[in-house]
């Protein structure tokens, strides 16, 4: 049987805002501090990296994109980065995060490789009437977007743990 | 030497884990997808550890442990997950399939390193 899926505010606003609050641990652990920014997000003639990555499960299916000015992701970055190769393993390892918060609540998604794009001006278009998160770092604002679309009886089950969290080592 | 194969679609990724290692007194040798890992551990048996990332273009990690693990000549290099992946059944998938730990991004050098220590033959 084929799931229908739909677009759901609530849903929405509940994912989007595991995504902006996984952005924010994960640009903690490079050691960037995110501040929610107090207008939402301004078209700009810097140069910006957007990372972009689907995400499919069986109750809930989507695509994150995750954008800010070349400063700001390397700002992140190990020494030597590439922003074009450094904004697409952010971005996957914001949807990883945003996976496992998904999976402590029984959803479970199978993630894309990312797609990197670059330009000057760029604007989200969102279907929905969420807003996207924008964030304020010392080098530049920080764009997370998600598209989101759910079955229609979708709900987040009860928190659970998981076996492993970031940056832990699990020897078999 | 030990020599360690690090395998990750991001060249950051390659880059750094090399150089964590390589400071650590590792030889490194990387690969950008698992097909292309897979070849370079045929070519290599001297390999003391494989560090595989699992989400990657062309053939993924958890694909490439079980063909290094279905050939005896690769079978007994020890393995290494270095991924975003903390999804319970791919851990339990990796860990049937042979490999000897798990590590989930971003990671600090020094647990990075202490794996390695610990899992290289």
């Amino acid at each position: 049987m084929t799931t229908q899926f739909v677009e759901r505010s609530d849903a929405t606003q509940r994912i989007q805002a595991m995504a902006a609050t996984a952005a924010a641990e994960l640009l903690q652990a490079y050691g960037v501090t995110l501040s929610p920014a107090a207008e939402g997000w301004v078209e700009t003639d810097e140069l910006l990296y957007s990372g972009v990555m689907g995400f499919v499960g069986d109750r809930v299916r989507g695509t994150c994109l995750l954008a800010a000015p070349k400063d700001t992701i390397l700002s992140t970055a190990p020494a030597d980065a590439r922003p074009r190769d450094w904004v697409g393993e952010l971005a996957n390892q914001l949807v990883g995060r945003l996976k496992s918060k998904l999976m402590q609540h029984g959803v479970t998604i199978g993630v894309s490789t990312p797609v990197v794009l670059s330009g000057v001006k760029l604007s989200p278009l969102p279907r929905s009437d969420v807003a996207p998160s924008v964030f304020e770092t010392p080098t530049g604002r920080l764009l997370v977007w998600l598209e989101v679309e759910v079955d229609p009886e979708f709900t987040l089950g009860s928190l659970r743990p998981l076996m492993a969290a970031e940056g832990e080592f699990l020897a078999f | 030497m030990k020599k360690v194969l690090v395998v990750d679609d991001s060249e950051t990724i390659r880059l750094e884990v090399g150089r964590n290692l390589g400071h650590a007194g590792f030889s490194v040798i990387e690969a950008r997808d698992g097909q292309e890992g897979l070849n370079m551990a045929g070519r290599h048996a001297d390999l003391s550890l494989i560090v595989l990332d699992v989400n990657m273009p062309v053939m993924n990690g958890l694909d490439m442990l079980d063909r290094l693990k279905g050939d005896t000549a690769t079978q007994p290099i020890p393995v290494l997950l270095l991924t975003t992946e903390a999804q319970d059944s791919l851990i339990e998938r990796a860990k049937k399939a042979g490999a000897k730990g798990w590590l989930i991004k971003p990671v600090k050098p020094e647990i990075l390193l202490m794996a390695a220590q610990k899992l290289a033959r």
